[in-house]
């Protein structure tokens, strides 16, 4: 499909593209952007964690966030039924 | 000087991506008739409603599917309100001075307490001003007694706080979060005064609806998947507008126009989809209903922010998206889109969860989840660009022209 031109580009990664599969911690919620430290008077420094810890806990937010999210969780879910498993939170 | 192997097929069929009708889709998106665009509201439904329409237009076959969203969603039922007299102002500006807090109780009736610290060792009746705020430390107010809680908050650069609908679970007691430089005036000097004040928000349970097109049905082998989601936080209930322009239908726009080309120019037994997702901001609700449901080895781009791009992309990768990867990064130096490793918390981990390879692109959210985050704000060569580069990244997979080798790893 591709043509084999040569052509200078200033673009893509410029360190190790794998460095995407760990990036930098974020400030924000699955939903949010890294909004900077305090910017949200502490409501979603607490939601993700790291990509890593999210990944690690099966979800779109680090464990620590995620158990907290589910303390509140509204009692008689639907079992067996497929779920967004939001929790309470913004952690799922 | 980076030397860069192959072209994007579209780019050679001259087939480069439009900037009105990914304008068209922005100014629609963003129009008041959707309001804000929040999940499980009538402008969120009027939304997947016209997406659908336009994905049929597009040549996709369409399904909408529906989901519940319980537990999540954090809704402002009517404006909250405080005053303090003792500091000159007797209503403060909801979102400007300050809003609720993701954590609040409901207090739909205004209530009057003196200000105080978690160092004053009584504080009954108080609103207790807090910048170490945690849910023990809220249940320790509790239990002495307050009647609500003040926590500082910075606003962004036009003054605003933004608005979100989903965070950490609800506590007791009613919690707003106030403009930095006010907190302090509170805090110094000021404690004894009263203030008053009421935070009108509630937990509700939703429906959501994924809009998915698909383009080329999946002939078991290479699938790409573009995920981009459609909803906002909506509106606020005094008509204070959201129009989530940046995030993210300028995101929708550029995964649609993408498509649209990939549709064109993708050779035969490739499957080409887009899901459209909703519930994004409540928790990336709409990604964990589908993400499940998705054909294993299928690989998903999304796009979250595509207004300003700034100095680079920021892109995560998540499952076994290695190849994935090193296709986006050959695009992003075929097309000139500098890439950077940065957390994209969104649907993207949805679908990595799932096993399944991803990645999230973010291409800047000017005004994020405030009124300033209007259409004007997406620029239109970002608009461009991200659609180049989802359209490269596909291109290169179906090409298998990658010249990095994949991490086996991954």
């Amino acid at each position: 499909m591709s043509t084999q031109a040569t052509e200078p580009a200033a673009g893509g990664f410029a360190g190790d593209p794998a460095e995407a599969f760990n990036p930098p911690k974020a400030g924000g919620c699955c939903g949010s952007p890294a909004t900077g430290t305090g910017a949200a008077g502490g409501q979603t420094e607490v939601c993700c964690g790291t990509a890593a810890e999210a990944q690690a806990s099966g979800g779109c937010c680090g464990e620590a966030a995620k158990a907290e999210a589910r303390a509140a969780e509204p009692v008689g879910a639907a079992p067996g039924k497929r779920s967004t498993d939001s929790g309470a939170g913004c952690c799922g | 000087m980076t030397s860069v192997t192959g072209r994007p097929a579209a780019v050679a069929a001259g087939l480069s991506p439009q900037p009105a009708p990914m304008r068209e889709v922005v100014e629609e998106l963003a129009a008041d008739r959707y309001a804000g665009r929040r999940v499980g509201t009538a402008g969120g439904r009027a939304a997947a409603a016209w997406l659908a329409d336009l994905l049929r237009e597009a040549g996709a076959r369409v399904r909408l599917d529906e989901f519940p969203v319980t537990g999540t969603v954090r809704e402002v039922y009517g404006v909250p309100t405080l005053s303090w007299p003792a500091g000159g102002t007797h209503a403060l500006v909801f979102r400007r001075d300050f809003c609720e807090h993701l954590a609040s109780a409901d207090l739909p009736d205004p209530r009057t307490g003196r200000l105080s610290t978690m160092d004053d060792a009584d504080l009954t009746g108080a609103w207790v001003l807090d910048g170490r705020y945690s849910p023990r430390r809220a249940e320790d107010a509790v239990t002495r007694g307050a009647v609500g809680i003040l926590v500082p908050r910075d606003t962004d650069a036009a003054g605003w706080m933004p608005k979100m609908i989903a965070g950490p679970a609800p506590v007791a007691l009613p919690v707003l979060a106030v403009r930095t430089d006010l907190y302090e005036r509170m805090r110094t000097g000021a404690q004894g005064s009263t203030v008053t004040a009421a935070v009108p928000v509630r937990t509700v349970d939703v429906t959501g609806v994924n809009v998915h097109g698909e383009f080329r049905p999946p002939l078991g082998g290479l699938t790409l998947l573009l995920t981009a989601h459609f909803d906002g936080v909506g509106d606020d209930p005094d008509g204070l507008r959201f129009p989530a322009a940046c995030d993210n239908a300028a995101g929708v726009a550029a995964v649609i126009e993408a498509a649209r080309i990939l549709h064109r120019v993708l050779p035969d037994g490739i499957g080409l989809g887009v899901a459209l997702l909703d519930g994004e901001e409540a928790g990336a609700t709409g990604s964990a209903w589908h993400a499940p449901t998705v054909e294993p080895g299928t690989l998903v781009i999304n796009l979250d922010g595509a207004a300003r791009l700034g100095q680079a992309a920021a892109v995560e990768a998540g499952g076994p998206a290695g190849p994935l990867l090193a296709a986006l990064d050959l695009a992003g130096r075929q097309t000139g889109v500098p890439l950077r490793a940065q957390a994209m918390p969104s649907d993207n981990r949805r679908y990595a969860v799932a096993g399944l390879p991803a990645v999230g692109i973010g291409m800047g959210m000017p005004g994020y989840q405030t009124p300033a985050e209007n259409p004007e704000r997406v620029e239109d060569a970002t608009l461009t660009v991200a659609a180049r580069l989802l359209t490269a990244t596909a291109v290169n997979l179906a090409d298998g022209s990658n010249p990095r080798r994949p991490d086996p790893r991954r």
